[in-house]
């Protein structure tokens, strides 16, 4: 489609800015109004503007691919550097620094964001919808982690490289021993990325709750998807803790708070804690998406359907919970009691049997059908069987006399390299040989791709499997050299070996996509024979996904449902189920049908997606998504700007960056309404079912809930950390800090409250009809909660003791910021509200922006009052 | 013989809320059980508080028993419930069907049938890490570490 002035278009004024057409919209068919409406805008501009889940996706992969490349690289290096005893090929320091880059390139930039883009991909196909739940969300999160992990690699060009391990223990990480900007680096680049990673988590949440097609009930969703699901949900936890640990160790850097200072009523061990309670999960959070990854390809080349499916789900769930009770594992050297270590060995063992379920699972469906042996079938069993010896030394290291003997050691490195490569780097490979047909069009070359798994496969054993017998003579972790006297020259040459074989694999992976990719053999919609839904539609998919969005009536829904084959020329499908499941699954199922036809071709003047209910996939409303914008980019060039500029100290840069950043979130946030026509109530009054052109109820909703949850995660890390540091310190406040008083603190929670109550009464009043009353709350609740600020600022600042006296002084006024911070954010909201009031953009039927701010409101208090609790009555208490 | 749905005429669909609830009943109530044990162990042994010995074991090891079992009870009683309501379903009017699927079979549950075995299964999973919390502490002494005496029993 050629670009041109859409105001040549048509009726430009029933269509979106974003639209661009040649051709009167009157004269384009319906399957061309919806390319039209759902195509990206062209033009340099256009590609920052770009939204499509299709283009966001594939964005995030390569780019994740890139960070890949260069953590290889990285680990090459080392391998050079250890191929020969006392080598010096690399200097101690420069070791350190390539250690680092390399596991945290590995942790924070290639696996996690990779898993997230191709959820992005394949998600709204895979589930029978259209996009995603916030697109813009999607481009926010693509351009923080680019901006983010580009900012970490620019260490490398300033000489700052971090150089303090992928876990940044204190004190090493301090500034007294870590002095000028290389950890910074670590703690700011890599935040950005956290929050990349959070922001795709909740969209990917909400995708999966309520985007899927009619019919695809919890019991008929994808191994993918509840795999997906478990990750995305793990990330809103664990990397909270991490944002707060990491903003806590700047703080003792940057303005001399004491949170891991010991001596000075702080401890070390609440780094390691915080950063396990992370760390861990982190694992799990590679390996359960990569899970779901094996167990959608293997039924598809077993060419059966998956053996034990509920039991599956079973141990993807019972691996995410049990997930975050391991943290510990990681620390039975630093001298914890006896009986807490215990629960964290049990722990760490009994999550050996979700992940035995699932192993289970996938060899009885290997053995039970008729296997074939196409590329990502051999890197999905060959990945089993690699994470199956990296499980057994998993719950070795559990038991932990033997964790004793082998900690900091080579052993180490050949167990967790095993799983992550094994259970995560193979499967990934499996799973770009398995859909990029789709999202390309184009096969790979089958001799190559085998080449490349054999390459890997040898390769990997080769470089990793010595080092379990290194490890267990002693060679330790992290460091650059080794004696010769050791006897770990040939162990470790040929590890060395191994690794550049396992290099090789990787390159000839990039020369099967540039050979595929310029002489392409076209990939049919469904080549594999595959069973989900991602494969009716073309290859590579549509802009729009589905024009016609599916009823899912199986588990397997291309194996059962003729009508959903790509190359299907039948009737319409069917307005009844099918195949005896159970009539309830789809509530008015012909009614249901019809809705869906008519959407395929209504309304083509914004995009239209289905929001479907949680548990069985009704449907609930007809929702406008939001189109292409500049202002997530602009957003996310702010908030790299903030963390970018501090790393060097530059606050007056900073003060920039929350400007843009500000600027971009209203830009965003600008509600472009669409107003109700007579064509959306008719279709609203025959279907019976909600149309909300301007966004879903559903989804606001759940974005306001994820958001306050992501909130009271990060007030969680806060409260652990006072009560750790509490423990630590036998006398609380410590000599010369007077105990706090609570009178002085509660004029603030008062008003809070009234604030609170008084959003409440608006958003009821705009419920009610009453616009005059909502804007009246509105501005009491502002003016209450602007003076119960001040109340707050009034404490904090006559406190007697500053952030840096102690551990006591920083946890308080971290908290203390905390929520005064929230609160500034809650009267900001409040402000856009009111604006937004007073233009009446509000009626009874649509004001779920009150309704959130309302929700907010009320978590505020209650974070409000859980904290002032603690930090104004636990000292009196404990 | 009698079918599942004769032996239980008084079956009644679950609410989606109860389905919800128990899929996250043990999940959540192990998580909660296993941080309030640390967090408690952990004091008890900062501090002293809670050391003295009570029928040959120390107090804390008693808490965390008893902490422990009731929270076993709690998932034990909704594990049972959930189990037997999925057998009910599975030989009922709601039973699965079973369909030829190339070399295998497809069993097709209902929401409900899925959620109820799905939230058993878990259950399960759960009592056994919450028993394997409880077996760990009684071999191990609580507080000590490394050189004392007795640490390796």
């Amino acid at each position: 489609m050629t670009a041109t002035s859409p105001r040549k278009a048509g009726p430009r004024q029933e269509l979106p800015g974003y639209v661009h057409t040649d051709r009167p919209w009157d004269e384009l068919g319906p399957l061309e109004k919806l390319e039209t409406l759902w195509a990206d805008p062209p033009g340099f501009i256009g590609w920052f503007m770009a939204i499509q889940n299709d283009a966001i996706g594939k964005r995030i992969v390569l780019t994740a691919i890139l960070f890949f490349t260069l953590g290889g690289i990285n680990a090459l290096f080392m391998r050079a550097q250890l191929a020969v005893p006392e080598n010096n090929f690399l200097s101690a320091d420069r070791y350190n620094e390539f250690f680092t880059m390399h596991g945290s390139t590995m942790m924070y930039l290639f696996v996690v964001p990779l898993m997230e883009g191709l959820a992005i991909i394949l998600l709204p196909i895979m589930l029978g919808n259209r996009e995603m739940p916030f697109p813009r969300l999607g481009m926010f999160s693509f351009y923080t982690f680019l901006l983010g992990g580009l900012l970490f690699y620019f260490s490398f060009i300033t000489g700052d490289v971090p150089d303090a391990g992928w876990f940044a223990y204190p004190p090493l990480s301090g500034e007294e021993y870590s002095p000028g900007f290389a950890l910074d680096y670590w703690l700011l680049a890599l935040g950005v990325a956290e929050v990349a990673a959070i922001a795709a988590g909740v969209e990917i949440v909400i995708a999966i709750f309520h985007f899927r097609a009619p019919g695809m009930t919890l019991s008929r969703m994808p191994l993918f998807a509840w795999a997906f699901l478990v990750m995305a949900v793990s990330i809103l936890f664990a990397f909270v803790a991490l944002i707060v640990g990491s903003l806590m160790l700047e703080l003792d850097r940057r303005i001399g708070t004491k949170f891991f200072v010991p001596g000075e009523g702080g401890s070390v061990l609440l780094w390691q804690h915080i950063f396990w309670i992370f760390g861990h999960p982190e694992v799990y959070i590679q390996f359960i998406p990569a899970a779901g990854i094996i167990s959608s390809i293997i039924p598809v080349f077993s060419r059966r359907a998956m053996a034990g499916h509920t039991l599956v789900v079973t141990a993807l769930v019972g691996t995410g919970f049990l997930s975050f009770a391991l943290w510990v594992h990681h620390m039975f050297t630093v001298g914890l009691a006896q009986v807490s270590m215990s629960f964290f060995a049990a722990a760490s063992m009994v999550i050996g049997i979700p992940a035995g379920i699932q192993v289970t699972a996938w060899i009885t469906t290997i053995f039970t059908g008729r296997p074939v042996f196409k590329t990502p079938f051999l890197f999905a069993v060959g990945g089993i069987i690699i994470f199956v010896l990296g499980g057994i030394t998993g719950i070795m290291v559990a038991a932990i006399p033997l964790d004793w003997q082998v900690h900091d050691s080579y052993f180490v490195v050949a167990h967790f390299h095993y799983v992550l490569i094994g259970g995560v780097v193979f499967p990934i490979f499996a799973a770009i040989y398995y859909w990029v047909p789709k999202v390309t069009g184009w096969l790979f070359n089958e001799r190559l791709g085998r080449w490349h798994f054999w390459l890997l496969f040898i390769g990997f054993n080769v470089a990793f499997f010595p080092m379990h017998i290194s490890g267990l003579l002693g060679m330790p972790r992290r460091v650059y050299t080794y004696e010769p006297r050791l006897d770990l020259t040939v162990l470790n040459l040929i590890s060395t070996a191994g690794a550049f074989l396992l290099a090789l694999g990787v390159l000839l992976f990039f020369v099967n996509i540039f050979v595929s990719s310029r002489r392409p053999r076209e990939a049919a919609a469904n080549p594999w024979g595959a069973d989900s839904l991602e494969w009716a539609v073309g290859s590579p998919p549509i802009n729009y996904g589905f024009a016609r969005l599916p009823i899912v009536r199986s588990r397997y829904p291309l194996w059962e449902q003729e009508e959903l084959q790509p190359e299907w020329s039948g009737p319409a499908p069917a307005a009844t189920p099918a195949g005896g499941v159970a009539p309830e699954a789809i509530d008015g199922d012909a009614r249901t049908a019809r809705m869906l036809d008519a959407l395929a071709t209504w309304p083509v003047r914004w995009r239209a997606a289905l929001t479907t209910s949680l548990l069985d996939a009704r449907p609930l409303e007809i929702i406008g998504l939001s189109g292409p914008s500049i202002w997530p980019p602009i957003t996310a060039v702010g908030l790299v700007t903030i963390f970018g500029s501090e790393i060097f100290a530059f606050h007056w840069l900073s003060a920039i960056g929350i400007a843009i950043m500000v600027l971009g979130i209203i830009g965003w946030h600008w509600p472009d309404k669409v107003p109700l026509t007579a064509e959306e109530r008719a279709f609203e009054e025959e279907f019976d079912i909600p149309v909300r052109p301007n966004g879903s109820h559903v989804v606001s909703r759940w974005g306001m809930g994820l958001a306050i949850l992501l909130l009271a995660n990060a007030l969680g890390m806060f409260l652990i950390s006072y009560f750790f540091l509490r423990l630590e310190n036998p006398i609380w406040p410590p000599q010369g800090i007077p105990f706090p008083q609570f009178a002085r603190i509660l004029p603030a929670l008062v008003l809070l409250a009234l604030a609170a109550a008084a959003t409440f009464w608006a958003q009821r009043s705009v419920q009610g009809g009453h616009l005059g009353r909502l804007r009246l709350g509105l501005a009491v609740a502002f003016a209450i909660g602007a003076v119960g600020l001040g109340f707050a600022v009034w404490e904090f600042a006559a406190l007697p003791f500053g952030w840096q006296a102690n551990g006591y002084a920083s946890i308080f006024w971290a908290l203390g910021g905390y929520l005064m911070l929230l609160l500034v954010v809650g009267l900001a909201m409040n402000l856009f509200l009111q604006f937004w009031a007073w233009q009446g953009h509000y009626t009874p039927l649509d004001n779920i922006a009150a309704v959130n701010v309302s929700r907010f409101w009320l978590a505020l208090f209650v974070f409000w009052l859980i904290s002032v609790g603690v930090l104004y009555g636990a000292p009196y208490v404990v | 013989m009698t079918t599942p749905a004769e032996r239980h005429p008084q079956l009644q669909p679950l609410s989606r809320r109860e389905l919800t609830v128990g899929v996250l009943v043990g999940p959540v109530l192990f998580s909660v059980l296993f941080m309030i044990v640390y967090f408690v162990a952990a004091a008890a042994c900062q501090t002293g508080i809670l050391l003295a010995p009570l029928f040959g074991l120390p107090l804390l090891i008693w808490l965390v028993i008893l902490l422990s079992l009731a929270t076993l009870a709690l998932i034990l009683v909704r594990a049972r419930r959930l189990y037997r309501h999925w057998r009910a379903l599975r030989g009922a009017a709601h039973a699965p069907e079973r369909r030829s699927l190339a070399a295998g079979t497809v069993e097709e549950e209902n929401v409900e049938q899925f959620l109820s075995l799905l939230a058993a299964s878990l259950n399960l999973l759960f009592i056994v890490a919450t028993i394997s919390l409880i077996i760990a502490l009684l071999v191990l002494e609580p507080c000590e570490w490394l050189s004392a005496p007795g640490w390796w029993l």
